[in-house]
């Protein structure tokens, strides 16, 4: 029996189903698409009225969102995650009943005329529950002429997690947070994967994708340390194999003191001064 | 125990919220405990007061206070749900990272425990993307926590991590169980504890509330002794929260903010003085609210 059998079977109250999309805010849509097609992500599609564009590969979807209401000069932050369930309106009811704060529908980053909450750095975790007919992107999005609608993934990239930042001691708040709104289950020491092992980690209760919470290091009191999310993960199947076709496309891998790039994980360079990717060795799930 | 470390109630001191902070300041606190209304009645407006506080230098070890708010049904409830997000948001501008939470006293306020656990769980899960924790303190009176084992009781259930408990010293020895109190409470749930001493108006009764009292700086009154045992006891306990002095009352309410202050200050040497062999646990340090 290993730790892992230990930790109950999550109560899945909102029927959740995996991640629809990641978004990315940023003053410098173009450079970050630069990047994103470095990780394999290809523009698919572009908002009827609003400089927001589609990435995907795979499986995976991917807001780039520099409308100028939302964006701050020149910075690129992830801003929301947007998690499929089975009913929207009722995962709604049931995070605002249990203390969630509403994004209100207008004033939300993308417009789309979905619900959403509060998360962690002003970023918002929306409810998405059209994503098997029809999708949300039906009608707000105008397909990119030339492009494939549905590229492939590369070495079978998939949502694996997003890293989050959290205060000195508030990795308890933030476990509390998943744990009771969307029924995240928090994992014990020692369930982690990739190179960055350190933090908490939090399993969906779909089993599809992880939260990891990272307090400032000890000693560093001092630091600039703001909550919020920073880094995506992506799950590979061979993470070396990943790593060296994406090193072929260009992309960057920090391989210096304990960062080697290996069959656990990798992390890239940052781009756009705070864009991180990790590689992470992990399986798709089955839809 | 020192200046950097134990914060002074604005409340104390009167006047203008420029004077009151300037007497702090110039008396060496560093740290501040506001109300809400210090920050909605400047003159200027809210800006204006959050910007005179960081400008100040001081850092806010709590905001006060949302009442009311656990037990209540339907629309009552949504409107104190409202309250609270308001009072949540003036943390986050003035970078004060503990809501102090005072326990309902309203009639409408049932007891029903379970409604109460869920609504305190409700109000800390609110208060988690604010980066703001709440210190939950009973009221004398209150149907829902009277007292500090009631309220540790209300806290316990509701079991959230930024759900603690608040301790004011001047109700625990004049209208509660004294340190007795302490017995039953966890270290680690104690997140703000108010020093005050009292001068008990009818000392040979257990008052019932604010009016049975005069609150003074901890040494001014009559239960200087019980107050650093009971501190010692914090200690003891494994304590880690914050403290903050308290003497509102309506001498100092016509008093120059500046000879208040000096009063805490005084105050607050004794302290230092008397608690020098006490080996205090440095206090929690809560998240970095942003500006």
């Amino acid at each position: 029996m290993t730790a892992l059998d230990l930790v109950p079977e999550p109560r899945n109250v909102l029927g959740m189903d995996g991640v629809e999309f990641i978004e990315f805010v940023t003053g410098k849509p173009q450079a970050l698409g630069g990047v994103l097609q470095l990780m394999g992500f290809a523009p698919v599609a572009r908002h009827r009225s609003r400089e927001v564009v589609l990435y995907r590969q795979g499986a995976m979807n991917l807001i780039v969102n520099a409308d100028g209401a939302s964006a701050e000069p020149g910075a690129t932050y992830l801003s929301a995650v947007a998690f499929r369930v089975r009913d929207a309106a009722h995962a709604m009811r049931h995070s605002l009943d249990a203390g969630a704060w509403e994004i209100p529908r207008r004033a939300a980053a993308m417009e789309l005329n979905i619900p959403g909450i509060l998360g962690s750095g002003d970023s918002t975790i929306y409810f998405v529950d059209r994503y098997k007919d029809f999708s949300i992107y039906d009608v707000d999005f105008v397909p990119l002429p030339g492009m494939d609608p549905n590229p492939p993934a590369i070495a079978g990239l998939h949502y694996f997690g997003l890293v989050q930042a959290v205060g000195a001691f508030r990795t308890g708040e933030w476990v509390d947070f998943y744990s009771q709104l969307l029924g995240f289950v928090e994992l014990p020491p020692g369930s982690f994967v990739g190179i960055l092992p350190k933090g908490t980690l939090l399993r969906s209760p779909c089993g599809r994708f992880y939260v990891q919470l990272v307090e400032p290091p000890e000693g560093a009191e001092d630091i600039h340390w703001d909550e919020g999310l920073v880094r995506i993960g992506f799950g590979a199947p061979d993470v070396p194999e990943a790593t060296r076709l994406l090193r072929e496309r260009g992309l960057v891998f920090i391989d210096e003191g304990h960062l080697h790039p290996g069959e656990r994980g990798a992390l890239t360079q940052v781009y756009l001064g705070s864009a991180t990717f990790e590689l992470v060795a992990s399986k798709p799930t089955e839809v | 125990m020192d200046f950097d470390s134990v914060a002074l109630d604005a409340s104390s001191m009167a006047g203008p919220l420029e004077a009151r902070l300037h007497a702090a300041v110039s008396r060496g606190f560093r740290r501040m405990v506001f109300a809400a209304s210090d920050l909605v009645g400047h003159p200027q407006g809210v800006e204006a007061a959050v910007a005179l506080v960081r400008g100040a230098g001081v850092r806010v070890q709590a905001l006060r206070q949302l009442s009311d708010f656990e037990g209540l049904e339907g629309p009552l409830h949504e409107y104190k749900v409202t309250v609270a997000k308001g009072l949540l948001g003036l943390c986050r501008a003035i970078g004060a990272p503990m809501l102090l939470v005072s326990a309902s006293g309203v009639p409408e306020a049932a007891a029903d425990p379970v409604r109460v656990a869920r609504d305190l769980a409700k109000l800390a899960t609110l208060a988690v993307p604010k980066g703001v924790d709440i210190a939950y303190q009973g009221r004398p009176g209150s149907a829902v926590a009277c007292d500090v084992v009631s309220a540790e009781e209300r806290v316990n259930a509701a079991e959230r991590a930024n759900l603690g408990l608040a301790i004011d010293t001047g109700h625990l020895f004049v209208a509660d169980r004294g340190l007795d109190a302490l017995d039953r409470c966890y270290g680690d749930r104690l997140f703000l504890v108010g020093l005050s001493d009292a001068i008990a108006l009818h000392p040979q009764e257990q008052t019932r509330g604010e009016r049975d009292f005069v609150r003074v700086f901890p040494g001014d009154g009559s239960h200087a002794e019980s107050l650093l045992e009971l501190i010692r006891r914090l200690r003891v306990i494994g304590f880690h929260g914050g403290f903050y002095l308290n003497a509102c009352n309506d001498d100092f309410a016509q008093l120059p903010p500046e000879l208040v202050a000096d009063q805490a200050r005084e105050s607050l040497l004794w302290l230092i003085d008397q608690l020098r062999h006490i080996d205090l646990p440095r206090r929690r340090i809560p998240a970095a609210v942003r500006a």
